[in-house]
């Protein structure tokens, strides 16, 4: 009976830890990782940011308060375990912390994906991935609403 | 002169050589000296007691010389109040200085905490360099999306298409 309970007790948690996946852990996780670039971009330099205004029109209702960048390169040559491996965590994390699709591009083997939340009538978050064959890029916006 | 001012006087000169007279005592033989009835006993002590009524004289008529000495102590007081007005102004401006300084400083290291990149494992906080490339992949998402969009273009004039075929 004791060992039941004891199992039962570590699968919980388990799960839990599982489940407590979220998108700063997984930038957290990676960030340092020798394979990926990592790129901060803070609220004071997001006037700099040219590019980043004409991605989306969703982005028109949305002040970027931060950018974070994290790609993998080298796909095809060796990391394409690791790609599959990231790919399958974001895609995890979208659908267990409720982040909506708002648009998907899939053309000759690449895709870009686009995905939603908003946490209250003021903050709210932006992921595009990228696929291509060379590499995995996303690109993870916090923000507030106009 | 009756005999006893003479025996007075001659008691006090006694005095004043022995140095036991009043200030009193030394006004009445100086009185006496000045007014010219001096016997012929002491007119030797006359140039001396006569010398003691002119620095008398001196000690008690406020010189003018005194004058600008107070005038210098006045114009050492009021350069001293400028001295400390004008510190008082200089530790202003350096204190403003310091916060301008300091501000400046503050507001560059917030401006740039944040942004950073991670290449190789290896933090650099260049942040011109982050700029540039997440301008670089924000560039490259852009023209895939831009360019999937583009596709809906046609789907948006075939419906209007359609609109205008169910209108006729």
């Amino acid at each position: 009976m004791k060992k039941v309970i004891l199992l039962s007790v570590i699968l919980l948690g388990f799960i839990g830890t599982q489940q407590a996946q979220t998108l700063d852990n997984l930038f957290d996780k990676y960030c340092h990782n020798e394979k990926f670039t990592y790129v901060s971009v803070g609220k004071g330099m997001m006037n700099t940011i040219k590019n980043y205004a004409d991605f989306d029109e969703e982005t028109e209702d949305m002040i970027p308060t931060s950018v974070k960048i994290l790609t993998l390169e080298e796909v095809s040559t060796g990391n394409a375990q690791l790609a599959k491996q990231i790919i399958s965590e974001i895609m995890s994390i979208m659908n267990s912390d409720n982040f909506e699709k708002i648009l998907e591009v899939s053309e000759k083997g690449e895709a870009t994906y686009i995905y939603s939340k908003k946490y209250d009538d003021k903050n709210c978050d932006q992921l595009l991935l990228d696929i291509t064959d060379e590499e995995v890029s996303i690109i993870w916006t916090r923000g507030k609403k106009k | 002169m009756n005999v006893t001012m003479k025996t007075t006087i001659a008691t006090l000169i006694e005095k004043y050589f022995s140095a036991e007279t009043t200030l009193e005592e030394e006004q009445i033989i100086r009185n006496y000296f000045a007014s010219g009835e001096i016997d012929k006993e002491w007119l030797p002590y006359k140039a001396l007691f006569d010398t003691f009524n002119t620095i008398g004289e001196e000690k008690s008529t406020p010189s003018v010389s005194f004058m600008p000495e107070k005038r210098k102590k006045v114009s050492i007081f009021e350069n001293r109040k400028w001295i400390f007005a004008i510190k008082a102004v200089a530790s202003c401006i350096l204190i403003v200085l310091v916060v301008a300084l300091l501000k400046n400083s503050y507001e560059d290291y917030t401006l740039h905490k944040d942004t950073y990149i991670v290449m190789n494992g290896k933090r650099i906080n260049d942040s011109e360099l982050a700029v540039k490339y997440a301008n670089e992949q924000l560039a490259k998402s852009s023209q895939k999306i831009k360019k999937g969009l583009s596709k809906l273009d046609k789907l948006e004039k075939l419906q209007k298409l359609n609109q205008s075929v169910k209108k006729k």
